[in-house]
């Protein structure tokens, strides 16, 4: 007889949560959880793949030395040896340990201690996906609860609310209905399905949310909002002072604001003038705010181990030498700081030790691969948005010779005749330091670096992680192409799958030209995406398309060489 | 049975959870397809479980029956793959599964509803859009009887 196990989903800082029907240990079906404090038995596209991360044919399952499979204490030996001829040979620093941020709080207490402890190293960073960390830096993990939902009567969302965190969508759209005077603002670059249920859609150029954040915060005369002048408003958004009186006037005519504002995908100085405003504006009306972060457990990750050290300057350790040991918990590095983690130097390491739940290009460049038990495999606590805490049981026994990083680590460090301390470790946040007013005074205009569409940043992938195998939910990031006819092709001498660069008012980008017979003549197309069922793309020209007409002396097309 | 899934187009958020949900319940066979007849909005169409089923006429195999109980329920053994289903129906609710060569459609999620749950697709759904009830109910709350969804165009919120 199945029996139901609850467990909660951690593809977001939401941990909506949901249940197993379990039937003689296997899982067979996803069951909904009524009583989830957020998300009420809702459940999204991504919360479905829970149960193909238990029952995938492909999960690593077996310690491996160099892509053999061996026992478990051969590789665990293997580490504690290499780890002990480094640090004798260079010192405990030239050790780094990375963790991800799907891990327990109890897995983050061990790496922690793990590092101060047994090696001795301050080289232990988050690898973070998106712009977890300066969002958090800008904004905290905020003051909101799941019944501020309910009972708010105006709503800030701030980015694609309801595409990367559909659970609150229901208690979002439900507020709305309750009174007529309920409203719902949405600041996004975009139109996306979200604005669609907007009363009022403020538009900015991609990035330029802070500009329009601190105009606002300016016209409700809230304290220390940064100054933004005149010109710069014009520039990335269409606000004019009416509107912004109008903003203004709702805000204070509302009387329980919250403000969503999601991790978003762009540069990492905006998305922390982001959080901060959206958290000042939130202040300034009397409201509350609730940022929602991609990393599943990335609060308690930040609050755990802290980012005095990053994953760039670990890689610069080891580009120059100093590191030569990487214990890498979860993430897929190279992935995730494309262009920052190089195979080169990966290669450098006399010791390249990772953990996963799939065979990512981590446990395949590296010396010792040991597979990673997945959230619903384990007991543990773990940090959740709108000041939530959910605590997951095992819902099932552990597969192969997966296990915990936190009873990886215990294994390690009983080689290495040490043990884990169980204090906990609450490190301390070095900080950002930006200049607001410097920040919003160089944000948008034309070729100040601006993303131009959807998924020409590279952050943008959704892949790595335990994520990198998905086959139903969002890809976020395909590579985007452009639409372009056959005659203007041929004058420009551009071909199908080639690399072109589009400049318009708004910047430039540099995108794959598709050439077909479908587009006009001097009009080309960035078209949006939709994901299907498999996810597969199907490129479709919808709201989110965007037409430039190249032969007019607004945008102008090149082929790259 | 007389409950059936019903969506409100001005709640849905097109985040595809429903699609996801009858993929992950149904062996990943997609019983749920999501039109691109619009584009700026997901249309889902699924099986309207018509009281004289065309796709039952159609049906060579005899594999698609119309039970007892209102279902109407497609036998996986006997299917052939054929397509007379999907071209019988006209709401647009079967395609055909390219992988293994059947026709997959809505079974209403009867392992489940005959234990009085919702349909999965209605139970996932994360903006309170899609819905599992009863016609009647919704018959006397709209004061019309239901119709099938020949007048969705008129329902589809506008783009503002």
């Amino acid at each position: 007889m199945p029996e139901t196990k609850k467990a909660n989903c951690l593809f977001c800082s939401l941990q909506c949560g949901f249940g197993f029907e379990v039937d003689a240990g296997v899982p067979v079906r996803v069951e909904f959880d009524t009583e989830s404090p957020l998300s009420k038995g809702s459940l999204c596209a991504r919360g479905h793949y829970n149960l193909e991360l238990l029952v995938h044919p492909r999960r690593f399952l077996g310690a491996t030395i160099n892509r053999r499979r061996v026992p478990w204490s051969s590789a665990t030996t293997k580490v504690a040896g290499r780890i002990s001829e480094i640090r004798s040979a260079s010192g405990p620093d030239s050790i780094g340990v990375v963790v991800g941020t799907e891990l327990a709080n109890e897995d983050y207490d061990a790496a922690v201690a793990f590092a101060r402890d047994v090696l001795g190293t301050k080289n232990i960073a988050v690898a973070y996906d998106g712009n977890d960390y300066p969002f958090l830096m800008g904004g905290g993990s905020g003051d909101a609860s799941p019944q501020d939902l309910d009972d708010a009567d105006c709503f800030v969302l701030i980015g694609d609310v309801f595409w990367g965190h559909p659970c609150v969508a229901k208690r979002i759209i439900e507020a709305r209905h309750q009174s007529r005077s309920n409203a719902i603002f949405t600041i996004n670059p975009y139109r996306t399905n979200t604005d669609w249920f907007a009363d009022g859609h403020i538009t900015v150029a991609p990035d330029a949310e802070p500009v329009a954040l601190a105009a606002i915060l300016k016209g409700m005369n809230a304290q220390g909002a940064p100054a933004v002048a005149a010109d710069k408003l014009a520039e990335v958004s269409d606000l004019t002072d009416h509107d912004i009186a109008q903003l203004a006037r709702a805000f204070r005519e509302h009387k329980k604001v919250v403000v969503v504002a999601t991790s978003r995908l762009g540069d990492s100085t905006s998305a922390y003038l982001t959080a901060k405003l959206a958290a000042q504006l939130a202040k300034a009306a009397g409201g509350k705010y609730a940022p929602l972060f991609r990393g599943g457990n990335a609060i308690g990750a930040f609050a755990r181990v802290g980012s005095a050290v990053t994953v760039p300057k670990i890689m610069e350790g080891v580009a120059a030498g100093g590191i030569k040991g990487l214990l890498v918990f979860g993430p897929d590095i190279s992935q995730l700081y494309p262009g920052t983690v190089s195979q080169d130097d990966l290669e450098k390491l006399e010791l390249l030790a990772a953990s996963a739940v799939f065979e990512n290009d981590m446990i395949k460049h590296g010396d010792v691969g040991l597979p990673q038990s997945v959230w619903t495999e384990y007991d543990g606590t773990y940090s959740a948005s709108f000041g939530q805490t959910s605590e997951i049981k095992a819902v099932v026994d552990p597969q192969g010779d997966a296990k915990p990083v936190a009873a990886m680590l215990e294994a390690v460090a009983s080689e290495l005749a040490g043990s884990l301390s169980k204090t906990t470790a609450v490190a301390e946040h070095p900080g950002i330091d930006v200049d607001a007013a410097a920040a919003l005074a160089k944000i948008g205009g034309a070729g100040d670096g601006i993303v131009l569409v959807e998924g020409t940043n590279p952050l943008h992938r959704w892949e790595g992680t335990i994520t990198g195998r998905m086959t139903f939910p969002q890809r976020q990031n395909p590579y985007c192409e452009l639409w372009v006819g056959e005659g203007t092709a041929a004058a420009l001498s551009i071909e199908s799958g080639a690399s072109v660069a589009l400049s318009t008012d708004r910047g430039e980008t540099r995108i794959i030209a598709t050439v077909t017979d479908r587009m006009p003549a001097g009009l080309v197309a960035v078209p949006s995406y939709v994901p299907d069922a498999r996810g597969l793309m199907v490129w479709t020209a919808n709201a989110g398309t965007r037409w430039y007409d190249v032969s007019a002396s607004g945008a102008s097309l090149k082929a790259e060489a | 049975m007389n409950k059936r899934n019903v969506l409100d187009y001005g709640r849905c958020i097109s985040c595809r959870s429903c699609i996801a949900a009858c993929f992950y319940s149904h062996n990943a066979q997609d019983h749920l397809e999501a039109s691109r007849v619009l584009t700026n909005v997901v249309l889902q169409m699924n099986c309207r479980h018509c009281e004289q089923p065309l796709c039952e006429a159609a049906c060579p195999q005899e594999a698609i029956k119309r039970r007892e109980d209102g279902l109407v329920i497609r036998s996986n053994i006997r299917c052939s793959g054929c397509t007379s289903c999907a071209q019988a129906c006209p709401f647009g609710a079967i395609d055909l599964e390219k992988t293994r060569h059947t026709m997959p459609k809505c079974d209403l999620c009867d392992w489940r509803t005959a234990e009085g749950k919702e349909t999965m697709c209605a139970g996932t759904c994360t903006s309170g859009a899609r819905t599992f009830e009863d016609i009647s109910d919704m018959e006397a709350q709209r004061g019309r009887p239901m119709r099938g969804a020949r007048t969705v165009e008129k329902t589809v919120r506008r783009d503002r």
